[in-house]
């Protein structure tokens, strides 16, 4: 019956459309399967900025790859998927080969200008818990625009409207909100450090 | 203090403790979407690469956009092709009177050049 025949005439249409790298069909589709790629890898690692470059990497993979779509196949969820798949197993491999790192959180800290904080440790409950309480104690000025800044991912101008300030002033504040935080991370450093110490020393 | 720092990538020293707060920020964050600024910088820099790469691939195979028996009948012809040339050149070579020596080097080089040439073709 024609009736039953129509429902699926778009997706096959645009199932060709994507094959052939149809730009609007494309831009539907990264935009759609962006927030369903982040969950997926949010639940293999809970690590954002982790999910995010490999979101990046699986989106690239597939524009670069489209060739090897093949719509008689599958749709191209599925397709995506499996490219989403090959790079956590990617990923699962790439730690395998690396020795994880040792030790408390509180030691990563004691370098956080120096040296990149390790995948593992971001992913650690205890490192959120301290990054939250370190916030908690910030002015609400200085809380407002790190969370601005680096959750919302605006840029300074966009700030400066939002607090109804200007783009100087929320550099001046972003500056003194960084060195803020990480002397309220470098306090609960010292605070767990001496907590352990004399943990060992009662021992 | 020291600890094991084999596994971490190498990043600009100079803002270190930007990125390190930034990843840190967001590590502590509950939201389980990625931010606007993310999602629309993405599909942006994707759909960029997709125009760059769909440019480049006309230029170089006119065919690849066409449909996927026509690259496949491409690579049949190719091996049919070079498997005709390879007969015909031990036909020659024996009808000539040739010595094994002189028939390899000449299969051979007709094969080599064929699947030379398809190579550059096909890519």
């Amino acid at each position: 019956m024609e009736t039953e025949d129509v429902p699926d005439r778009p997706d096959q249409l645009s199932w060709a459309q994507f094959a052939q790298g149809d730009p609007d069909v494309w831009q539907e589709f990264i935009k759609r399967e962006i927030p369903r790629l982040y969950g997926i890898f949010l639940r293999s690692w809970p690590n954002r900025p982790l999910a995010e470059e490999l979101v990046q990497r699986t989106v690239f993979d597939a524009v670069r790859g489209r060739g090897g779509y093949d719509p008689s196949k599958g749709s191209p969820e599925d397709w995506i998927l499996g490219i989403a798949r090959n790079n956590i197993r990617l990923e699962i491999r790439k730690r395998a080969g690396r020795s994880s790192p040792n030790g408390q959180t509180s030691r990563y800290f004691e370098t956080i200008d120096a040296k990149p904080l390790p995948d593992e440790v971001l992913e650690r409950e205890e490192t959120a818990g301290m990054v939250r309480l370190a916030l908690s104690r910030l002015e609400s000025k200085e809380q407002a625009v790190l969370e601005a800044k680096y959750i919302q991912e605006l840029a300074a101008g966009e700030i400066a409207l939002q607090m109804g300030s200007t783009e100087k002033a929320v550099h001046s504040l972003l500056y003194r909100a960084r060195l803020s935080l990480r002397r309220e991370l470098e306090k609960l450093t010292r605070q767990t450090n001496g907590g352990q110490a004399s943990l060992n020393a009662n021992r | 203090m020291k600890y094991d720092d084999s596994n971490l990538p190498q990043e600009d020293g100079s803002t270190q403790l930007d990125q390190n707060l930034s990843r840190l920020l967001k590590a502590a964050g509950n939201s389980s979407r990625p931010s606007t600024r993310f999602t629309v910088s993405l599909v942006n820099d994707a759909i960029a690469e997709l125009r760059r790469t769909k440019a480049a691939g006309q230029i170089r195979a006119p065919w690849a956009s066409g449909p996927p028996w026509l690259e496949k009948s491409l690579g049949w012809a190719a091996v049919v092709g070079a498997a005709c040339s390879a007969g015909l050149a031990i036909i020659a070579s024996i009808l000539l009177k040739m010595s094994f020596l002189v028939q390899a080097v000449a299969v051979l080089t007709v094969l080599v050049n064929w699947f030379t040439f398809f190579g550059e073709y096909l890519r």
